[in-house]
């Protein structure tokens, strides 16, 4: 049975090949004028200001958190939908109560301030 | 597609996460008000979730597609695991430093992990038991840094997050391994039974196996994982520190129980390896507990590191059990597990709840803040005094009843290195628990007049409890000794 993954082996071994030709013939062949303007951050022309490192907003974290929690009902919707008339009045009730919680999770956020921009 | 779910079985654990959204909303409507309503929300919910699991009969049933079960040891489990939290939330009523920050919540999210524990206990299928046990992961993390403007408590629940997620991937890889050599069935039994019929190599099963154990080793805190068990009982809020050190770790150790039963009949071929693994397992967490928690100087990494040792000798009962097996009932490492693990609940809980105590009448938790607390405090010193004879196993407490019953198991089986590690470090470990005697009743008091803060009535009703447990146990343990029998008597049935 350990066979059937000899396939995901070789793909793997031939898509690294792949990537290592391309790179390696693009190098032998291409010609080398590097300029400053050619080396700069975006060739287009648009100029770096300041550090890399900037820093966000915690609050942004909070925003995050509840839209993964959102994000992650619509993939539990999205399934629920497709077996929606096997699962019948017993997976209404089921969801109702799921997106209850998660909604419950909305209102105390919300009330606890975790909305709010200061 | 037809689901039948038999709401009754469930109802328990339902009942703890309804309890735990009822305090939220209480907590959303009445705000400060609420402060007084949530210690009485969550004891009722704890009380009403008992007698729904005691009014489920002792008899093994199992439900929601053969995914959640049932049966005496379950329940005996489930039992331990609420009586721990009932103490605890006592116990966190009378803990100062938590004042400032929402205590609502913090019930709530205790009432919800008591409910994942119980899940964890209760799942017969692999995935089930994934979910349950991150479930009651994600929950202890929250609870462990609580105090968030808290340096230590924030590390606390730093570290046994990166513990956590580390040891659960790994964990995970285990399952997934699992799952593939034994063909892609999830529920435990019939995966046990597949393992011995398809004829596998044992060293898949054993890496698998491996990988697993990495999981549930972090989870009871025994060695290799227990990096994360003194730091995070020193930072985490006292009543969290004695939440992870017994609900949790009955929990992991009801889960470990079930895996060896369920995934490793008598007659597989890693028996012996495996018996290996965990041999070394409960040999290192004895040795290093308890010679390691000779050097502590904080009373709170002290009873982390006798933890990890207690962990040792449950171990040990494992070990026994999974190896010698009577189906009749006289099943002695199972029951040496069950003993211990109640024993272990009130002899360690009583010691947190002094020390939780002490903590808010002298401000600290090191050494020195016990010097001569003989002189005054005299009843929370002796207290004290007992809990820890009781977790060095001397007569007459619960804590010599368990171990004995451990080291007997171990001997009747013929594990004389373990049975001979256990009692050497036991004699150590006297050593490590009279140190903290010698100094609350030796040492001079220093000058300085420490203030005197009255102690709140819920925690003397913990500290009760805990010393009812203790004692009456220890003097008379024929009922706990009868009760431990009639639930691993059925513990094979599937």
């Amino acid at each position: 049975m350990f066979s059937d993954y000899a396939v995901v082996g070789i793909t793997i071994i031939v898509s690294l090949g792949f990537v290592a030709v391309a790179i390696v013939s693009a190098w032998l062949v291409r010609p080398k004028r590097p300029s400053k303007l050619k080396q700069s951050t975006y060739e287009c022309g648009e100029k770096p200001v300041g550090s890399g490192w900037v820093q966000y907003n915690v609050r942004f974290y909070l925003f995050a958190l509840a839209f993964v929690v959102f994000d992650v009902e619509i993939i539990f919707l999205f399934a629920w939908a497709v077996v929606f008339k096997d699962l019948g009045i017993f997976g209404l009730i089921e969801m109702a109560v799921f997106i209850f919680i998660l909604l419950f999770g909305l209102i105390w956020a919300w009330r606890k301030g975790a909305l709010k921009w200061v | 597609m037809k689901i039948d779910i038999n709401w009754a079985l469930l109802s328990p654990e339902l009942t703890l996460i309804g309890g735990a959204l009822v305090i939220f909303i209480v907590d959303l409507i009445f705000r400060r008000r609420a402060r007084y309503l949530h210690l009485p929300l969550a004891i009722i919910t704890l009380a009403v979730a008992s007698w729904l699991l005691s009014s489920l009969g002792w008899n093994y049933q199992s439900t929601v597609a053969d995914s959640f079960f049932t049966d005496r040891a379950a329940i005996f489990f489930k039992l331990i695991v609420y009586l721990g939290t009932f103490i605890i939330l006592l116990l966190a009523e009378g803990y100062r430093p938590l004042s400032r920050y929402p205590l609502p919540e913090f019930t709530g999210l205790i009432l919800l992990a008591a409910s994942a524990m119980s899940f964890m206990v209760s799942s017969k299928d692999l995935i089930l038991l994934y979910v349950s046990i991150e479930f009651a992961s994600i929950v202890s993390y929250i609870l462990a840094g609580y105090m968030r403007d808290n340096v230590e408590s924030a590390e606390a629940g730093l570290k046994y997050f990166l513990f956590g997620a580390s040891s659960s991937a790994v964990m995970l890889m285990g399952f997934a391994l699992l799952f593939y050599v034994s063909g892609g069935v999830t529920n435990l039994p019939a995966m046990g039974q597949a393992l011995v019929e398809n004829n596998i190599h044992p060293a898949f099963i054993i890496i698998a196996f491996g990988l697993v154990a990495v999981g549930l080793s972090y989870k009871v805190g025994a060695v290799p994982i227990h990096g994360w068990v003194p730091d995070t009982y020193q930072g985490a809020p006292t009543p969290i520190a004695a939440f992870l050190s017994v609900s949790s770790k009955v929990a992991g150790i009801a889960v470990l129980l079930r895996i060896i039963i369920w995934l490793l009949p008598q007659e597989s071929a890693i028996m012996g390896p495996w018996t290996m693994i965990l041999s070394f397992s409960a040999m290192a967490s004895m040795i290093l507990g308890t010679t390691v928690g000779i050097l502590q100087m904080n009373l709170k990494r002290l009873l982390a590191y006798s933890a990890i040792a207690h962990i040792g000798f449950v171990l040990i009962g494992i070990i026994v059990g999974m190896n010698y097996v009577t189906y009749t009932g006289n099943d002695f490492g199972k029951v040496s597990v069950l003993i211990y693990v109640a024993g272990y609940l009130f002899m360690n809980l009583g010691a947190f709840a002094i020390v939780n105590m002490i903590g808010n009448a002298t401000g600290g938790y090191e050494l020195h803040h016990y010097r001569g607390l003989a002189s005054r405090k005299p009843v929370l010193a002796l207290l004290l005094a007992v809990f820890l004879l009781a977790l060095a196993g001397i007569p007459p407490t619960v804590g010599f009843i368990a171990k004995f019953y451990v080291l007997a198991a171990a001997i009747k089986a013929d594990f004389i290195a373990l049975a001979v590690v256990g009692i050497l470090t036991s004699v150590v470990s006297l050593f490590l628990y009279a140190r903290v005697l010698k100094v609350m009743y030796m040492d001079k008091p220093p000058k300085e007049e420490i203030p005197s803060k009255p102690i709140p009535a819920p925690s003397w009703a913990a500290v009760g409890l805990c010393l009812l447990g203790t004692l009456l146990w220890g003097i008379y343990p024929g009922p706990l000794i009868h009760f431990a029998k009639f639930c691993v008597k059925q513990i094979w049935l599937q």
